[in-house]
């Protein structure tokens, strides 16, 4: 009970000077009134199955460095367009990008990046104007001509190219599979093969419970990886 | 302030009443950043996980079992953003020690870095230390204050799970603690003997 107690004052005194910025509360009633203020629209739907479109379209394959890839596109936090959905949506765009990034060719990459931000452009000016069900016809031909090179990107996508830049997983994880398999006794080693099983698959999902599994999982296996001078980090 | 008011709000919120929802978030913004704080290490990260917290309710609300306790609900709904956030890292490998030392010595020197890195820090040094899983147990149970039964519900998992993390988390902090006065009795040690031995000398 000792301890307990400790660590309940220890947390208390360090965190009684936390306060949350005043920016938090501003910034949150500005998004209530934008969120009431603003009626779900078919365009505001046609542009939202547009990018889950391209998130479902854009094929996963390959392990690529972080980048705040979407933030190019939508601005970072705080400023340029606002992503229509949570948190978890904009990871799961970031890592389609990601893996675009990976498959495609740079000009090509930079090209679906540009469309991207011209969807991001024509639901910001639709959302400034607030008049969702009066979209010009200039701006339907727009969304449409968008779609079409989006969809075109995608599928020349499909077909696997070869980059020298990106680290394939197969990359990333051999070398600590081999590392892992000369250090360790056979039990050990392989417990270590199975959590990197277990945490590629976890990684593949882009669901909250499957990331906390991950985090789980990750802890588990840098316990062994640590004692070959080896540490997989997950670093912001 | 107590979950029937909690409740009142959200039943207010829900009405159309946007001042309601203010009310709740200034009754429980302060818990819910601390924790949010603690599990990012990161002021501005916390600042945007918060927002986006609040916002992410308030779009679920009317999702919300007005039968049950509010603050349990939206601390769940926080680790989700907070995980959601985490999930913007990427694993990077990196180099720990290095690859020749022997394994064991390699395991006592990280015991040694880690209690030299944390023996001038608190409890909350130590809490970091913790696998991301028993922090959060350890945060939820202990800076919030809620009940095994809360933590269960806020992380989906078993009561039974949320026990063995506790003390799984708490048998960990206990050998920190000792490692780390063992540690400054060494040091404390040394001292002397250099205090002995400057005497001695002059």
């Amino acid at each position: 009970m000792k301890l307990e107690h400790e660590i309940r004052a220890a947390l208390r005194k360090e965190s009684q000077d936390w306060n949350v910025p005043v920016s938090v509360r501003h910034e949150l009633i500005q998004g209530i009134k934008a969120k009431r203020a603003t009626r779900p629209s078919r365009i505001r739907y046609r542009i939202a199955v547009l990018v889950v479109a391209v998130m479902l379209i854009l094929p996963v394959g390959a392990y690529a460095g972080y980048q705040y890839l979407a933030d190019s596109i939508y601005g970072a936090s705080g400023n340029g367009i606002a992503f229509q959905g949570d948190l978890t949506d904009y990871e799961h765009l970031e890592d389609k990008l990601l893996s675009a990034q990976a498959q495609l060719s740079e000009a090509d990459y930079a090209r679906l990046e540009k469309l991207l931000q011209q969807v991001a452009a024509l639901q910001a000016s639709i959302d400034k104007a607030g008049g969702q069900n009066a979209m010009s016809t200039e701006q339907i031909q727009q969304l449409k001509s968008l779609e079409q090179q989006i969809a075109e990107i995608s599928t020349d996508s499909a077909a696997p190219k070869d980059s020298s830049k990106i680290v394939t997983e197969e990359e990333f994880w051999n070398p600590i599979l081999i590392e892992a398999q000369k250090s360790f006794p056979p039990n050990e080693y392989e417990e270590v093969k199975r959590l990197i099983t277990l945490l590629r698959t976890y990684q593949s999902k882009p669901d909250e419970a499957s990331s906390l599994q991950a985090d789980q999982t990750l802890d588990e296996l840098n316990s062994h990886l640590e004692k070959i001078g080896h540490k997989i980090k997950v670093g912001f | 302030m107590n979950s029937t008011d909690h409740v009142h709000l959200v039943k207010r919120t829900l009405e159309g009443d946007a001042e309601a929802y203010t009310d709740l978030y200034e009754q429980t913004a302060k818990e819910l950043y601390k924790i949010i704080r603690f599990l990012l290490r990161n002021a501005e990260d916390a600042k945007d996980v918060t927002q986006e917290t609040y916002l992410q309710a308030y779009r679920s609300l009317h999702r919300f079992d007005q039968s049950r306790e509010f603050r349990p609900w939206l601390t769940g709904i926080a680790l989700r953003q907070v995980n959601a956030h985490r999930r913007r890292r990427v694993l990077q490998w990196k180099k720990a020690a290095t690859a020749a030392c022997q394994e064991k010595v390699r395991e006592e020197d990280f015991a040694s870095a880690l209690v030299d890195r944390i023996s001038d820090d608190g409890w909350a040094a130590r809490i970091d230390e913790l696998p991301y899983k028993l922090r959060q147990v350890v945060l939820l149970r202990y800076l919030n204050d809620f009940s095994q039964e809360e933590v269960a519900e806020i992380l989906g998992i078993p009561v039974g799970t949320v026990k063995s993390r506790i003390h799984s988390a708490l048998e960990r902090l206990r050998k920190i603690e000792s490692a780390a006065n063992q540690n400054a009795n060494a040091k404390g040690d040394l001292y002397e003997i250099g205090t002995r031995n400057s005497r001695s000398s002059s």
